[in-house]
């Protein structure tokens, strides 16, 4: 038997969060997100003057005794927000004890949560080389089910393709929401258009980057032949302390140019390697990231 | 340990081999990564090889190093030295007795200690002939030799401790020559909480011990002599490690008496207690302990009160013959024409008729078609015909003086104990269905009367003629002990104490299976016989079991014991775990 994504008690440490939106979203549903829209809320915009047809409710009449002028009070319109919880599940996420996926599905499974109970639609969309069966966003805890089900039985294979898989998804969600993109970021095609494409259409996004520490530190020594786990592609290879020193030069400029990359677009780069704790992922590595609070 | 085939280990020499082609191997590890490209471009590092082979000795070639080791030594045939697990015969000899039912600490009875060892002992030696045998005063095999080994297995099981006594060890011995056993070839052990006194030769004996003991060892009522009530002796013993305050309840079924007794650890104490007003004639003796072996806290006894013997009197009445019947024991005389049946027919001073039914004293009489007597003459000197015979025993027939005797004419067949001459002063004839003893003169005529002898002679001849039962309970009736009714008459009927009708009729004896007081109905009235569990199996052995397998001549067959299957079954295991790790390895791999 399958061991569970979550537990109770991980939830329950959970429920105090909420995630941070900049800016003001567009929705056409009320939700627990600021909008550029005034509209209805107890939290406080601005004053205008009165025009016919105003609910005199809103009408400050402090102001009108003070200034003789009528002003009414108009308030932040809060609406809904998606969240999109876009996995990878291609090949080279199924490496690692515990695996990439794993560790990606439970770290989805987390996020998920948090939306569905701060009220928010939660849609998940796991890809590989394309764009697999998705779940569109949706609220309640019956959403919830869906997604953990969905991540409980991921497998990963294929090829990683975030561009075209990027495109696909701004293609199918016609509503800009807050991306959670989870990938190892192993490309060899690249990330940058995809990034590009949601940042465009106004996507608030975080990039949640999962590695495998023997990535970063891999223990190979001698003669080896190494077999890429998305394509086959096989190198033989003799693999010395110089070798793995300029593999660790090369892993870590893959590394900071997708920081660049993001920083540039205003995008949080988080790293998640599989041996830190979900929990210290979530509390300490996003909060310093002010994506959640 | 030996080697059958040392030579084998010079296949160690291909270690060597392995080593070599370990550090020559020419393939590269496979490893899986999560993308080459990071990879493709890298500075391929020949070196690195030889730094890894140098420093690092993989767990793999340990393994098969360890492997190579291993079958070179199976080849070697390696050898340990062992008791041999089977023998020609295995002869389990359980104590059966009363004392084996005894509860030790560990809340299992002595007995079914015993059995596990002999299951053990079975286990021990899966593949040897067993017998087992059940030993106390009444042995019984379970399974004889050759029995099927679940058959044995099963009677032994079913079998339990016995309330009988211990066996005699040459019982033992005649019951082991009729299995066959008692040769060096075969392991006979003797399973039991006290030692075979004496030893039995090639007999392994095996201590059961445990349970601690506080019992009535001994148990006896006297009549007082005023006839007042009756005296009870009562000796306790403690077999504990402490001081036992014990309490012993003597009770005859509606009185009862009580005693409060200190007894120190090991000691045995007499004690006496009146009990005035009590005729009983059962008793029963409680100790109130608590100890591991309580069968032997309740003891019974019974008061065999003598029955009247009834004498039919035929001739002159005489004061002194009668004085000295009555003497023998209470008595009933009987009319001549009484047609009863008796016990002895008197006659004096006449010629009883043949017809006379059952026993007969003939003083100075003649019974006809037997005995006839003739006229009084003086005797000739008196002679002994018999001096070894228990008609004269406690007499010294040289007292006697005849003044008159008769000629008596009597059966040849009949036996002269004293002669007067040629003619005999004291006969007895033993015939199918009676007994006829003649005291030839008239006591009249000679100082018989007179002599303190007289009494005596009486009463042999009483006992022979008609036997009083000897008060059963002076010594106790032991259960599995067998207990004669000589002297009760003819049995009709037995009553067990758990008041089960046992079979009875026409047997001269019984052996009592359980304590307590048995009724037996004879033609002569209804007695009750006490019965108890022996007590010397109340007592522990004095050494303490201080038995051992010192004494057994059981001489166990050193052998050699093939090592080979242990050492291939540790050589496979390593082959799995050594293919475990290497499919580890290679999966691992991949996933980097």
């Amino acid at each position: 038997m399958t061991e569970p994504l979550i537990d109770e008690q991980f939830l329950q440490r959970l429920a105090r969060l909420r995630f941070i939106v900049k800016g003001r979203r567009r929705s056409r549903i009320t939700g627990g997100h600021p909008s550029p829209r005034a509209g209805v809320s107890i939290e406080f915009a601005d004053y205008r003057d009165y025009t016919p047809g105003d609910d005199f409710r809103y009408v400050d009449w402090n102001i009108v005794g003070r200034l003789d002028r009528v002003l009414v009070k108009t308030f932040v319109h809060e609406v809904d927000l998606p969240i999109y919880l876009i996995v990878d599940l291609s090949a080279s996420m199924h490496v690692g004890s515990p695996s990439k996926v794993r560790y990606a599905a439970r770290l989805a499974a987390a996020l998920a949560y948090l939306g569905l109970r701060n009220l928010d639609r939660v849609g998940f969309y796991p890809f590989a080389d394309h764009l697999l069966p998705a779940i569109a966003p949706r609220h309640g805890m019956h959403q919830m089910t869906r997604i953990l089900n969905a991540l409980q039985d991921a497998t990963a294979s294929g090829r990683t393709s975030l561009n075209l898989v990027l495109k696909q998804f701004v293609e199918r969600t016609r509503e800009e929401g807050l991306v959670f993109l989870i990938s190892d970021f192993l490309s060899e095609a690249g990330y940058e258009e995809g990034i590009s494409r949601l940042a465009y259409r106004g996507d608030e996004v975080v990039a949640i980057r999962v590695i495998e520490p023997a990535e970063a530190e891999p223990v190979i020594s001698g003669g080896s032949r190494l077999i890429d786990v998305e394509t086959g592609r096989q190198l033989d290879l003799t693999v010395g302390e110089k070798t793995l020193v300029q593999y660790s030069r090369r892993f870590d400029d893959h590394v900071a140019a997708l920081r660049s990359f993001l920083t540039a677009h205003r995008i949080p780069h988080i790293l998640a390697p599989t041996n830190v704790d979900i929990e210290e992922l979530i509390h300490i590595r996003m909060r310093a990231h002010r994506v959640v609070q | 340990m030996i080697l059958q085939n040392a030579a084998a280990l010079s296949l160690l020499a291909f270690s060597a081999a392995i080593v070599f082609l370990y550090f020559l191997r020419a393939h590269n590890r496979r490893y899986d990564v999560s993308a080459l490209f990071l990879w493709e471009g890298l500075y391929s590092d020949p070196h690195s090889r030889a730094a890894r082979i140098r420093h690092k000795i993989e767990p793999l070639l340990l393994i098969q190093l360890a492997i190579l080791a291993l079958i070179a030594f199976t080849l070697a045939a390696p050898m340990r030295f062992g008791l041999a697990t089977h023998v020609s015969g295995l002869v389990i000899v359980i104590d059966g007795s009363a004392s084996m039912q005894t509860i030790t600490p560990s809340g299992k009875s002595r007995y079914d200690m015993a059995r596990e060892q002999a299951n053990a002992l079975l286990d021990q030696y899966p593949t040897s002939p067993v017998t087992l045998i059940q030993f106390s005063s009444h042995p019984q095999v379970l399974a004889a030799m050759g029995t099927d080994r679940d058959q044995a297995r099963r009677a032994l099981s079913a079998s339990q401790a016995t309330l009988f006594s211990d066996g005699d060890p040459d019982t033992l011995i005649g019951l082991l020559d009729g299995q066959r056993a008692r040769s060096v070839q075969e392991r006979i052990v003797y399973l039991s909480d006290r030692p075979l006194l004496p030893s039995v030769p090639n007999v392994e004996e095996r201590e059961i011990a445990g349970g601690l003991n506080i019992a009535i060892t001994g148990f006896n009522v006297r009549q007082d002599a005023n006839e007042e009530g009756v005296t009870a002796f009562v000796r306790i013993e403690n077999d504990s490690t402490g001081y036992t305050d014990a309490r012993v309840r003597i009770s005859d079924g509606s009185q009862q008496v009580s005693l409060d007794a200190l007894i120190p650890a090991g000691q045995e104490q007499t004690y006496v207690l009146p009990f005035p007003g009590s005729y009983g004639p059962v008793f029963t003796a409680t100790l109130l302990a608590d100890d591991d072996f309580p069968i032997d806290n309740t003891r019974y006894f019974t008061l065999a009160r003598p029955h009247d013997r009834r004498i039919r009197w035929i001739g002159e009445p005489n004061r002194y013959i009668e004085a000295a019947l009555r003497a023998c024991g209470p008595m009933a005389l009987v009319e001549e024409d009484d047609r009863e049946p008796v016990d002895v027919t008197v006659v004096y001073n006449q010629t009883a008729p043949a017809d006379v039914i059952g026993s007969v004293l003939l003083v100075h009489a003649g019974l006809t078609g037997a005995v006839e007597i003739g006229t009084d003459e003086p005797p000739a000197g008196l002679s002994v015909s018999a001096p070894d015979d228990t008609l004269l025993a406690g007499i010294d027939p040289f007292d006697f003086r005849i003044k008159l005797s008769p000629d008596v004419s009597a059966d040849e067949e009949g036996t002269v104990v004293l002669a007067l001459g040629d003619s005999p002063f004291l006969y007895y004839l033993k015939q199918q269905r009676r007994q006829i003893v003649l005291i030839a003169p008239d006591i009249m005529q000679s100082n018989l009367p007179l002599t303190v002898d007289f009494p005596v002679l009486i009463r042999n001849i009483l006992a022979m003629l008609a036997p009083q039962p000897s008060p059963p309970t002076a010594a106790w009736a032991t259960v599995g002990e067998p207990l004669s009714l000589a002297g009760y008459g003819t049995p009709t009927e037995l009553v067990s104490p758990s008041g089960e009708h046992l079979a009875i009729e026409g047997r001269a004896a019984f052996t009592p299976q359980l304590p307590g007081v048995y009724t037996v109905t004879t033609d002569k009235g209804i007695y009750r016989l006490a019965a108890n569990v022996d007590p010397t199996e109340s007592a522990l052995p004095e050494d303490a079991v201080a038995v051992s397998s010192s004494q057994s001549e059981y001489r166990a067959e050193q052998i050699t014991i093939p090592l080979w299957p242990e050492i291939s079954l540790l050589a496979l295991l390593l082959l799995i775990i050594e293919g475990a790790m290497y499919q580890g390895w290679r999966i691992r791999g991949r996933r980097r």
